[in-house]
């Protein structure tokens, strides 16, 4: 039976996955199991490997799915366990390393590394191409790791690269040296005067481990992708790269290194190295050259390429063979057996092909399904294959593939020798031999016990230096009964000398190069610094790349990568194409300014009518919270105070009137963001409620609330029995007037900032918490209202009592001040910052300065949080109310730090869980308002700007610290809590703006 | 990153003047405070971190602040490129410097005046300075006997070089050191005894360390280090005064490598006086 448990928002990398999916399926119980992020491409390997869900096909990209077949529930508990386990396993190692600055984002990464010189690319390849193009943008060379970019991106990314004097390394580049710096899976190479070129991973990897063993040294190795030498890609790497190293002073001899190019880029590449200053030694795998030619000494295997390059640089006569003999002692030979080759290196099991076909003329290699050769049961395998890789990883990490593999041949009788490439270096497993040896000795000890002719030759590529012990490798192998070769062209030499057969390499003289030869172009001023100067890498994805740039001399930004909005390939590319237009930025900024430069005012308390031209009219009008909203989507806490409030007003004699016409459509709905205002949770306001106003002084725009009543039983939340009619009536007929006329004492009002400025000193964040605030506007307003003539004491000191006793009372007060100030910065309809957020208790709205008025919705979430006793999450209403307008103004959540205590009663855990919460905040925000300076927050201001494109972006959905109502009409609040605003609508806004804009999004 | 190269007037011996012009590659074979030595051809070839430092028979001298940027990031085994106009270490980042000027200087052992009383001054004065106390042969039992040997029995025999070569402790072991001060002595003095074609046979018997080795085929070439020069000329105007500078200088030569060679130097006096 399967059992699946999504983990939403946990975001792992896919190599750590992979382990963990090993690690599980070794669990008693498990029939199988498997661990990855939900993308559509997981889906389809999850789909294949018969652990498709229904729970699985709703997860996101950005979840993280784990999918187990057992028959016992206790088995699932075990797999999260292990899960958990491993995954807080690595973070600790995380913490507790000395690793680098970690960031999340591009931003922050160039921040960190202004002079960063080149990207580390190593995520999944659906997302590379865009990673790519992003840092070409930031001017940085790339080396992309990560594969399966389509030929058209390369060819498109490696023109924009030349077009900008920078080199693109890969795709599908999985090792390289800059400045003898170990990139990706790489071994410790000495430093030297040789440069590599390759479009060959392990074939760089033997190269460069054989010129160390012979006491050379390389300065870069520089990897261009298996593709780069196609005619569709035209060698462009290959060429920046080689004319880079021929302008670089300290490389002596030049090495490339390629399976057989297309004939006219091949011509093209000859062309270039004949007409270099410096020797080069090339090697086309595969290809038997005769002579040297020119400039250019041909290689048939990696040995000897290695072998001419050590000559070269050490400035030694070139030998005309290479050939070393033999020495193993071959007792009997096993001319009626077969080569198993089961490689690790795609290169290595290439060269393997080579030689066997060619030896024992086994005619042209292949490479279909895995094997490059398999021919009357010689086979030779690449293991990294695709074939064996998808959803698994590579054999040089896992070798599990390997061992199956190393069973099933020992099975096959005519199996006389098996080869294996033993690969070393940093990106490796820590230790393949280990991994290996129980199935190397359980078949060689089999043999011996069989008397069966069998013998097993590795080679191991790698160096003393590698993290790896390279010596103890060789010995524990050989200890096993392993014959170990220097290089895997002498292990191929001794399988064929087993099956009779020793082919001898044929001299190879030097003749003249008389063909055309070409200018060399100086390399771009980047490509030159690149390979002279400090190696600064922004390593995007798999963090364990940066452990050889750090250990090495490099530095090294590790940029924790997860893809951007969630994956979805319409919203990559509208934010791809944002990034790329400036003029948004400008246009955001201006908005912010205008947020900021606000000066609200608390100027009057007047009849909602008086304020709202739409409300003085006989029309039975209401104002309601969120988006426009149809009357038969309302919910219980709107119900309950629309029914309060036409009893307020005397339009209904009682509930059932009220609901009766409610449904007949006698009332009209108007959302209170329509007409300049803002209301708590239903936000229900009727012509004659008393309304705060607020004046931004800026340039006059307004913003009106109604006034706090306290809370528990109250209108807002739903409730509408006659004690809250009454208060409502109390408000109107005194607290309104009293204020209106001890405010009209300012001269200008009462200056709102100055109050939040104190107040979010004081553990104030607006939403949640407002007592600060609150004590303060009553120490202002209090000697206004003793002051008063032509009220009554018992008037003020009800008035001062009630405000006394209201904590909250400043929040509607803060409330019309976001109203007053985002309406001003509204005005500039650009750009893509957040000028509304709001909710009706079932749409959660947005609105950005670009597209103007349009509202931009999506089903709205319900709070969690701590309830009153009695109550529970069932009781809860989905999210409601205007309020959220304090955190689009950058308080109420997004501001939690400033109110620490606030944490604990809204279910978070404490002062770290505020910061966290306002620091994951500022990722979404594109800046910080100084007049809120928040003294818990190292005196930062607080956050200014929510970017809608940093939401969608990053899937970080703002917070909002809120009450909860009781979903059923006439209760009132039942808890209170946080809940966040979906990204959803925040992707409607910014899919509609990129329409506006005219950009391509389909 | 490479490193900007920088540029240094050098000193060097005259004797490494080929290895110096050929255009090598060499690796770099040990790394010290204040040197380090460079495996060239099978030659070494010392490089000192300034002027000041007594130029060796197969080394240069360059200046404090290039030898210091280079140092910083040198691993043993790393590679440098040499040539007559700069020299290029392969390191991360790559470093090297520019030579401004290069002066090689004469090392060849100069003729020590044969008059017995030149020679027995300098053997008081080196049985004065308490050579033997200060060498490595002194915590070594078997050297030590060795050394009694020799001196008691007024003779160097073939068992005796065979025994000294590459014994004790260090990159120069005192045995070596030991051997090159009586052939040192012995060409200086032109041939009283013949032990150089016996040690020449014994070191195809015996090995060494790579940096004895090369001072082995230094002092039969009839090169040294600096200072002997200097005080061979004290001993030569019989100037008591610098022969006593000359010695505690020599003392303070290497761990214990400059007390060996003064105790090979002051056995060999003690054969021939």
């Amino acid at each position: 039976m399967l059992h699946t448990v999504v983990q939403k928002n946990n975001y792992q990398d896919s190599i750590n996955l992979m382990l963990l999916s090993n690690s599980i399926n070794e669990l008693d119980g498990v029939v199988k199991g498997q661990v990855m992020m939900a993308t559509d491409a997981n889906k389809d390997i999850f789909k294949a490997g018969g652990l498709y869900t229904e729970e699985l096909e709703a997860a996101s990209p950005n979840d993280l799915a784990i999918v187990v077949d057992t028959d016992d529930e206790a088995v699932v508990e075990k797999v999260v366990e292990e899960v958990d386990r491993f995954l807080s396993d690595l973070s600790s190692k995380k913490e507790s390393s000395d690793g680098p600055q970690a960031v999340d984002n591009w931003k922050d990464a160039l921040d960190e590394m202004p002079d960063a010189n080149l990207a580390l690319i190593s995520v999944p390849g659906i997302y590379a191409a865009d990673e790519i193009e992003t840092a070409l943008d930031n001017n940085l060379h790339v080396f992309s790791f990560s594969d399966n970019v389509t030929v058209e991106d390369e060819v498109r990314l490696k023109a924009i690269a030349r077009e900008k004097g920078l080199m693109l390394m890969g795709p599908d580049c999985g090792t390289g040296l800059i400045s003898s710096i170990p990139l990706a899976f790489t071994n410790v190479i000495n430093p030297g005067n040789i440069g590599v070129v390759g479009a060959s991973g392990t074939g760089i990897q033997e190269v460069t481990t054989i010129i160390d063993h012979l006491g050379g040294g390389v300065v870069h190795a520089i990897g261009t992708g298996g593709r780069d030498l196609s005619e569709s890609v035209d060698a462009v790497t290959m060429l920046d790269a080689i004319s880079g190293l021929e302008h670089h002073e300290f490389t002596d001899v030049i090495v490339v290194i390629s399976k057989p190019p297309a004939e006219a880029v091949k011509n093209k590449v000859i062309e270039t190295l004949q007409s270099l200053s410096k020797p080069v030694v090339a090697i086309f795998l595969g290809e038997k050259p005769m002579e040297h030619i020119g400039n250019v000494y041909f290689a048939y295997t990696l040995e000897e390429t290695a072998q001419i390059a050590v000559d070269l640089a050490n400035g030694n006569e070139i030998k005309a063979n290479y050939y070393e003999p033999i020495t193993y002692e071959v007792e009997k030979l096993m001319t009626d057996k077969t080569v198993k080759g089961l490689y690790s290196g795609g290169t290595l099991a290439s060269e393997a092909a080579t030689l066997v076909a060619d030896a024992l003329d086994l005619g042209d290699i292949q490479n279909e399904d895995g094997y490059i050769l398999n021919e009357k049961g010689f086979e030779i395998v690449d293991l990294g294959d695709d074939v064996y890789t998808q959803g698994r990883p590579h054999p040089m990490i896992d070798p599990d593939v390997r061992i199956e593999k190393i069973h099933e041949v020992y099975e096959d009788e005519t199996t006389g020798v098996v080869l294996l490439d033993i690969v070393l270096g940093y990106g490796a497993h820590a230790d393949m031999v280990g991994a290996l040896e129980p199935a190397l000795t359980e078949v060689l000890n089999k043999a011996k016990e069989d008397a069966r002719d069998f013998k097993i030759i590795a080679s191991v590529v790698g160096t003393t230096n590698d993290p790896q012990n390279y010596t103890d490798s060789i010995k524990r192998l050989e200890e096993m009964g392993v014959i170990v070769e220097s290089s895997n062209a002498r292990a191929i030499r001794l399988a064929l000398k087993m099956m009779g057969v020793e082919p001898e390499l044929n001299n190879k003289e030097l003749v003249a190069y008389d063909k055309e030869r070409v200018d060399i172009q100086e390399p771009s001023e980047k490509v030159f610094e690149l390979l002279n100067e400090q190696l600064k890498v922004i390593n995007i994805g798999i963090e364990s790349f940066t452990e050889p740039i750090n250990n090495f001399g490099g530095e090294v930004v590790q940029f924790d990568w997860r893809p951007k909005a969630g994956g979805n390939q319409k919203l990559i590319k509208i934010l791809n194409a944002m990034d790329r237009m400036p003029e948004i930025d400008v246009a955001n900024e201006k908005v912010v300014a205008r947020l900021k430069e606000s000066q609200p005012h608390l100027i009057d308390v007047k009849p909602a009518y008086e304020l709202i031209p739409e409300l003085n009219t006989d029309e039975k009008i209401i104002l309601h919270a969120g988006p426009p909203m149809e009357f038969e989507n309302v919910t219980g806490p709107a119900l309950g105070a629309m029914i309060g409030a036409l009893k307020f007003e005397g339009w209904a004699k009682d509930d059932e009137d009220a609901q009766r016409q409610l449904e007949n459509g006698e009332v009209r709905f108007i959302p209170c963001h329509h007409v300049g205002a803002v209301g708590p949770m239903g936000g229900i306001t009727t012509k004659n409620f008393p309304m705060l106003a607020i004046e931004n002084k800026t340039d006059g725009t307004t913003g009106y609330c109604i006034m706090n009543e306290g809370i528990g039983t109250v209108l807002r939340f739903g409730a509408n029995g006659p004690d809250v009619i009454r208060r409502l009536e109390w408000q109107r007929d005194v607290l309104g007037p009293v204020l209106s006329k001890a405010l009209a004492t300012f001269e200008e009002g009462l200056n709102v900032n100055s109050i939040i400025s104190q107040a979010i000193t004081m553990g104030d964040e607006f939403h949640q918490r407002n007592i600060a605030a609150s004590a303060l506007f009553l120490r202002e307003i209090s000697p206004a209202i003793t002051s008063l003539t032509d009220v009554s004491d018992n008037e003020k000191q009800e008035s001062i009592q009630f405000l006394a006793d209201t904590d909250q009372f400043f929040l509607n007060i803060a409330m019309a001040t976001g109203k007053a100030i985002v309406d001003y910065a509204r005005k500039i309809e650009e750009g893509t910052i957040i000028t509304t957020m709001s909710r009706n208790g079932y749409e959660f709205g947005v609105r950005i300065a670009g597209m103007g008025d349009e509202w931009f919705t999506a089903p709205v979430n319900t709070p969690k949080g701590l309830y009153f006793t009695g109550y529970t999450e069932e009781d809860g209403n989905p999210d409601i109310g205007d309020s959220a307008i304090t955190e689009t103004i950058g308080l109420g959540g997004v501001a939690m730090i400033a109110a620490p205590g606030v944490t604990r009663f809204v279910g978070s855990g404490g002062f770290q869980d505020a910061l966290d919460t306002s620091n994951r905040m500022e990722k979404i925000f594109i800046d910080n308002n100084s007049t809120w300076s928040i003294p818990t927050w190292d005196f930062k201001g607080a956050l200014i700007g929510l970017d809608a494109r940093k939401v969608v972006e990053t899937g970080i959905e703002p917070i909002i610290n809120t009450g909860i109502a009781h979903k059923k009409a006439g209760v009132g609040q039942v808890g209170a809590g946080t809940v966040t605003a979906p990204v959803q609508a925040f992707e409607k806004a910014l899919v509609a703006y990129a329409k506006k804009l005219g950009l391509d999004i389909e | 990153m490479n490193k900007p190269i920088l540029a240094t007037d050098v000193k060097a011996s005259a004797y490494i003047k080929p290895f110096l012009e050929a255009e090598l590659m060499g690796k770099i074979h040990s790394v010290f405070d204040h040197g380090l030595n460079i495996l060239l051809n099978k030659q070494l070839i010392y490089v000192g971190d300034s002027f000041q430092q007594p130029l060796s028979s197969v080394g240069i001298l360059i200046e404090a602040n290039v030898f210091k940027s280079i140092k910083e990031n040198l691993e043993v085994n790393q590679l440098v490129k040499i040539t007559n106009q700069q020299w290029v270490f392969y390191t991360r980042p790559i470093v090297g410097f520019k030579i401004n000027t290069i002066k090689y200087h004469d090392l060849n052992i100069p003729k020590l005046d044969s008059n017995s009383k030149h020679l027995q001054l300098l053997l008081h004065r080196l049985e004065n300075n308490t050579i033997y106390e200060v060498s490595g042969f002194h915590e070594n039992q078997r050297l030590t006997e060795l050394f009694h040997k020799i001196t008691n029995e007024k003779k160097l025999e073939r068992a005796d070089i065979f025994l000294l070569i590459g014994s004790g402790i260090g990159l120069t072991p005192s045995g070596d050191d030991f051997l090159q001060g009586i052939i040192m002595m012995e060409q200086a003095l032109a041939k009283q005894t013949n032990y150089l074609p016996l040690l020449v046979e014994e070191l195809e018997n015996r090995n060494t360390t790579d940096i004895s080795q090369s001072y082995y085929k230094a002092v039969l070439a009839g090169q040294v280090n600096e200072q002997w020069l200097t005080l061979i000329q004290a001993v030569n105007e019989k100037d008591e005064k610098a022969i006593d500078e000359s010695i505690q200088r020599l003392k303070k030569y290497g761990h214990t490598s400059g007390a060996d060679t003064l105790l090979g130097v002051q056995a060999y006096l003690n054969i021939i006086l």
